[in-house]
C-alpha cells in the first residue's frame, strides 16, 4: 500500500516537474454523450394527453382597481410575491385569470358590470356561479369572511361563490345573465331569473322600498312575472330588458330617458312589454349599456328607444328622448343581425359581417368622424380583412360605456373608442381611433365589457 | 460554345441584375464567387486581344533577310510569342466582376438569390433593397423534434408526440401569428396611430415598413400542406432571416403544445423576381447570365424601386394564386410542383452535390 502511495506520489511529482500532461489521463465523454443522446431519442414527451380538450382560458383586462379581473395578486401583492408591494390598479394588455385554472374551473359564461365581473364556472359536475370585483349593493352577493363575524366584504378581489335560491343549488344552468351599473339579473334554466343588487329604480324588477340599504344584503330576489322562455337578458345603467324566444322584449328599471320604453318616463318596477313599432315583430337581439336601446328583428329591422342625445335615434326623432320603441329606417346596411348601443355611440352588425356605426365620440373611422346620426361602414380591411386573408369577418359586436369591440371568425379581438383605465387592452393607455387588434394568445369566444374592463372567455389554440 | 465572338463585348454586357436560384447547402459567397469563376474562364475562352494569336497557332514567323551572310551563319527565323494568348494571358481574372447581392439566404435555404454586377447592378441592387419587396418562402417543418438550432442537424434536445395535431389547429395558430404581426405593420411603419392619416392607411390594408432594417413583420402565414410529421408553411415577410423563420417554426409547434424542427426553407419570390426568371445552377454561363440581366432590366422601373422607399401599401394577388403578387398578365405557374419535377433543384436526401451542381444518386 504504502509502495502504490510512493509509487503514485513519484508519478505525481515527475508530472509536475516536467510539465507533461501526458500522463493525465484525457477523459473520452463520447460513449458517454451518444448513450445520453440516444436516451434522449427514446423518451417521448407529451404535452398533450390522450383526452385533451381545449383548455377554457379567461383573459381580463382594464382597472383592476375593483378586483373585477378577478387577479388577488394586484391588489394584494404580498398574496403571491414575499416582498410584493407593488399594487397594480389597472392593466392595460389581456392578463391570465389564474384562479379558474388553479381552482380547474371551466368557465361557461360571462357578464361585466360597473367594476364587477359574474363568471358561470363548471366544477367537477357541479355548475355554480362565482362574482369578483365591488359588492357595495350586494350586486354580488353576501360574502361574510370570517363567516359569522359580522365583517361583510364591500369589495372581492377573488371570485367568490354567489349563491343563489334554487332547488339544486350545485346545478345552476345559466341562460343568461347581465349585470347593470350595480345590479346583476341571472336567469337559471327550470328555476327562473334572479337579482341581486341595487333597486332604487326597480332594475331588480321588485318593488321599491324607500330608503333600502342595498349594502351587505343576504336577500336575493326571484323576480316575478318573468316568462318562461327568456333566451337573453341585457342591463342598462339601471334598467333591465328581457328578450324571450317569441321575440317579445319586456323591461323594467329606470325610464327617465325613456329606456324602458313603454310609453312614459317613469321608473318601472314590474316587467311590462316594450310599446311602439316592437309590436308583431319577432325580435332576436337586443342591445344597451347606457341609457339607449336597440333591437334587431328577425328580418333584419333595427328598433331604438331611450335616450337619443348624441343623435343615436337621429334617424326617428330631432329630441333628446324616446319612450317607445320606433323603426329606424336604415338604408345600405344590409342584413342585420346585432345592434348594440353604448352611452354615446352604436354599433350594427349585418350578416356580410360588415360593421356600422354612428352616435358621438370616438366611432373608429379616424379623428374626423366625431358625430354621425347615418350608420357608416367601417373598411372591413380594419378586421383583418386583406389580400392574405380575404374570408375573415366579423362576427360578433360588443359594446361598453364608451367603446367598442368586435370579434372575428378567426377568435381575433377588435377595440376601438376612448380608454379609460386600460380597457382597450392594447398596451396603452390612450384612446384608439380606428379598430386594433388585441393581442390575445388564444382563440376568444366570449367577450364582455364593463365601463373599464373587458373580460374575455377563450379557448386555448390546442 | 458561347454565341459571342469577342470578350470585351460581352464583358460590357455584364452590368445589371441577375436572378439566380441558389441551392440548399450552397453558401451564398459561394454563389457569387461560382459565378465570378465561370463568367472569367468563359470570357477567356473568347478572343480577347485584338491582334491575339489563339491557342492552337504558332507565333508570327519573321523572316529577317541577311543577305551577305554565308549560308552557314543564317540563322533561322525568329517566331513573334509576343502577341500570343500564352504570353499576353487571361484577360479576365476572379476580381474584374464586382458583384453584390441582395438580402442573402442562408447556406441550407435554396431559392432566389439576386445578384447585382457592375457598377449599374450594384447601384440597382441597393435600390432594390431600400424598396423593401416581399418576400415569399416555403417553410417545411417535422414535427415531434426539437433540437438546439431548430434545424435536423442540431443536438436534439427532446422528443414530443404530435398526434393531437391537426390542420385547423395549425391554421389558427398560423393565423394568430399573422394576426400579432399586423400590429407590428403599424408600428414600424412610423405613422402617428392617432391620426386620420394612419386610419385612412390602415383601412386600405397592408402597409410596408419605413426602416430598411428592422423587425421581421409577416403579412401571411399559411399552412399549405399537412401530412404529419411534415408540414410546409407559405410565409409573406419583409426584413426576415432564415434563422428568424426556423425560430418561428419552433415557436409555433410551441403553441401547438409540441415540438418542431425546420426541415427546409425555399425562397419561392422575391418582390418581382420569381422562380421563372432564375437561373439553376447548370444555367450560371456566360449565355444565360446576358440573357437574364437582359431580361431583368424591364424590372427596374422607377415604379417598382421606388414602391418601398416611400413605404406604400403592398399589392398582393390573392393567395388562392400560388404565391406572392405578379403582373397580371405574366402567366402564374405552379412552383412546387414545377421545381419538383426539376431534378437539379430538389434538395432531398436523394440528392447529392456534384461540382456545385444538384445530381441524382
Amino acid at each position: 500500500m504504502f509502495k502504490k502511495m510512493a509509487l503514485n506520489g513519484c508519478l505525481m511529482k515527475s508530472a509536475l516537474n516536467t510539465h507533461s500532461y501526458s500522463l493525465v489521463l484525457r477523459r473520452n465523454n463520447w460513449a458517454k454523450n451518444l448513450t445520453k443522446r440516444e436516451a434522449k431519442k427514446a423518451v417521448v414527451i407529451d404535452y398533450v394527453g390522450e383526452n385533451a380538450e381545449r383548455t377554457p382560458i379567461i383573459y381580463a383586462w382594464g382597472s383592476a382597481a375593483s378586483g373585477a379581473l378577478g387577479i388577488a395578486s394586484y391588489l394584494r401583492p404580498d398574496v403571491k410575491f414575499k416582498h410584493g408591494r407593488f399594487v397594480i390598479s389597472r392593466i392595460n394588455r389581456p392578463a391570465r385569470v389564474r384562479f379558474f385554472d388553479i381552482h380547474k374551473l371551466k368557465p361557461l359564461d360571462i357578464a361585466c358590470g360597473y367594476g364587477f365581473t359574474v363568471v358561470a364556472v363548471k366544477v367537477g359536475s357541479r355548475k355554480i356561479l362565482l362574482g369578483t370585483g365591488m359588492n357595495t349593493d350586494s350586486q354580488l352577493g353576501y360574502h361574510e369572511a370570517p363567516r359569522g363575524s359580522g365583517r361583510v366584504l364591500d369589495q372581492l378581489i377573488e371570485p367568490g361563490r354567489i349563491r343563489l335560491p334554487l332547488l339544486k343549488p350545485d346545478d345552476c344552468n345559466v341562460v343568461t345573465m347581465d349585470c347593470g351599473r350595480a345590479h346583476t339579473v341571472v336567469v337559471v334554466e327550470k328555476e327562473g331569473a334572479f337579482s341581486l343588487g341595487n333597486n332604487a329604480c326597480g332594475q331588480c324588477g321588485r318593488t321599491i322600498v324607500d330608503g333600502e340599504d342595498y349594502g351587505k344584503n343576504q336577500t336575493v330576489n326571484k323576480i316575478l312575472g318573468v316568462p318562461d322562455d327568456v333566451v337573453k337578458v341585457v342591463c342598462g345603467q339601471d334598467h333591465t330588458l328581457f328578450l324571450t324566444q317569441s321575440g317579445q322584449v319586456y323591461s323594467c328599471g329606470l325610464g327617465a330617458d325613456g329606456q324602458t320604453g313603454q310609453g312614459h318616463y317613469r321608473n318601472t318596477d314590474r316587467l311590462m312589454l316594450v310599446q311602439g313599432d316592437l309590436g308583431g315583430e319577432k325580435i332576436v337581439s337586443i342591445g344597451s349599456r347606457g341609457d339607449c336601446c336597440l333591437a334587431v328583428s328577425e328580418n333584419g329591422d333595427v328598433f331604438g328607444w331611450g335616450n337619443s342625445e348624441y343623435g343615436q335615434l337621429g334617424l326617428v326623432t330631432d329630441e333628446t328622448q324616446v319612450n317607445v320603441a320606433r323603426h329606424l329606417p336604415l338604408k345600405d346596411c344590409g342584413k342585420v343581425v346585432k345592434a348594440v348601443a353604448g352611452g354615446s355611440q352604436c354599433a350594427l352588425l349585418n350578416d356580410q359581417g360588415q360593421v356600422f356605426v354612428w352616435g358621438y365620440g370616438i366611432l373608429g373611422k379616424g379623428p374626423q368622424l366625431e358625430m354621425s346620426t347615418v350608420p357608416s361602414r367601417i373598411p372591413d380591411p380594419l378586421f383583418g380583412r386583406n389580400e392574405l386573408s380575404p374570408n375573415t369577418k366579423v362576427v360578433d359586436i360588443h359594446c361598453g360605456l364608451t367603446y367598442l369591440s368586435a370579434v372575428t371568425d378567426q377568435g381575433d379581438v377588435y377595440t376601438w373608442g376612448r380608454d379609460s383605465q386600460g380597457c382597450l387592452g392594447l398596451g396603452e393607455y390612450k384612446n384608439q381611433f380606428f379598430p386594433w387588434k388585441v393581442v390575445l394568445p388564444a382563440e376568444a369566444i366570449k367577450l364582455a365589457c364593463g365601463v373599464d374592463h373587458v373580460v374575455a372567455l377563450c379557448r386555448s389554440f390546442t | 460554345m458561347s454565341r459571342f465572338t469577342w470578350a470585351p463585348s460581352a464583358y460590357r454586357l455584364l452590368n445589371g441584375v441577375l436572378c439566380v436560384y441558389k441551392p440548399a447547402e450552397v453558401p451564398a459567397r459561394k454563389v457569387v464567387e461560382t459565378v465570378k469563376l465561370n463568367l472569367a474562364r468563359e470570357l477567356n475562352a473568347l478572343p480577347c486581344y485584338q491582334h491575339e494569336i489563339p491557342l492552337g497557332q504558332a507565333g508570327v514567323t519573321e523572316n529577317i533577310s541577311v543577305k551577305d551572310v554565308s549560308k552557314e551563319t543564317q540563322t533561322e527565323a525568329i517566331v513573334d510569342w509576343s502577341e500570343h494568348r500564352l504570353v499576353l494571358g487571361n484577360r479576365y481574372e476572379k476580381t474584374d466582376f464586382k458583384i453584390q447581392f441582395v438580402d442573402g439566404i442562408s447556406a441550407n435555404t435554396s431559392g432566389i438569390f439576386l445578384m447585382g454586377i457592375g457598377k449599374f447592378g450594384m447601384e440597382s441592387v441597393n435600390m432594390i433593397a431600400q424598396s423593401k419587396f416581399l418576400r415569399v418562402y416555403h417553410v417545411k417543418g417535422r414535427l415531434g423534434w426539437a433540437t438546439d438550432n431548430f434545424t435536423p442537424v442540431g443536438h436534439i434536445i427532446e422528443r414530443t408526440s404530435f398526434k393531437h395535431v391537426s390542420r385547423p389547429k395549425l391554421d389558427k395558430v398560423c393565423a394568430a401569428a399573422q394576426a400579432n404581426h399586423t400590429r407590428q405593420m403599424y408600428r414600424l411603419h412610423g405613422v402617428n396611430p392617432d391620426s386620420q392619416e394612419a386610419y385612412e392607411m390602415a383601412a386600405q390594408g397592408l402597409i410596408r415598413p419605413s426602416a430598411r432594417k428592422s423587425e421581421p413583420v409577416l403579412y401571411g402565414v399559411k399552412c399549405i400542406d399537412f401530412q404529419p410529421p411534415d408540414f410546409t408553411l407559405e410565409i409573406h415577410c419583409i426584413n426576415e432571416t432564415c434563422q428568424y423563420l426556423r425560430c418561428l417554426v419552433h415557436e409555433l409547434a410551441l403553441k401547438l403544445k409540441t415540438t418542431a424542427v425546420c426541415s427546409g426553407i425555399r425562397r419561392l419570390r422575391y418582390g418581382f423576381f420569381d422562380t421563372q426568371r432564375a437561373l439553376i445552377s447548370r444555367q450560371w454561363h456566360l449565355d444565360h447570365i446576358v440573357d437574364n440581366i437582359d431580361s431583368n432590366m424591364d424590372l427596374l422601373t422607377p415604379d417598382r424601386m421606388f414602391v418601398g422607399t416611400q413605404a406604400e401599401k403592398v399589392e398582393l394577388l390573392p393567395p388562392d394564386h400560388s404565391a406572392g403578387y405578379l403582373p397580371e398578365d405574366q402567366l402564374m405557374i405552379d412552383h412546387g410542383q414545377d421545381l419538383l419535377e426539376d431534378s437539379a433543384l430538389t434538395t432531398g436526401p436523394d440528392c447529392v452535390l456534384e461540382n456545385g451542381q444538384f445530381k441524382k444518386k
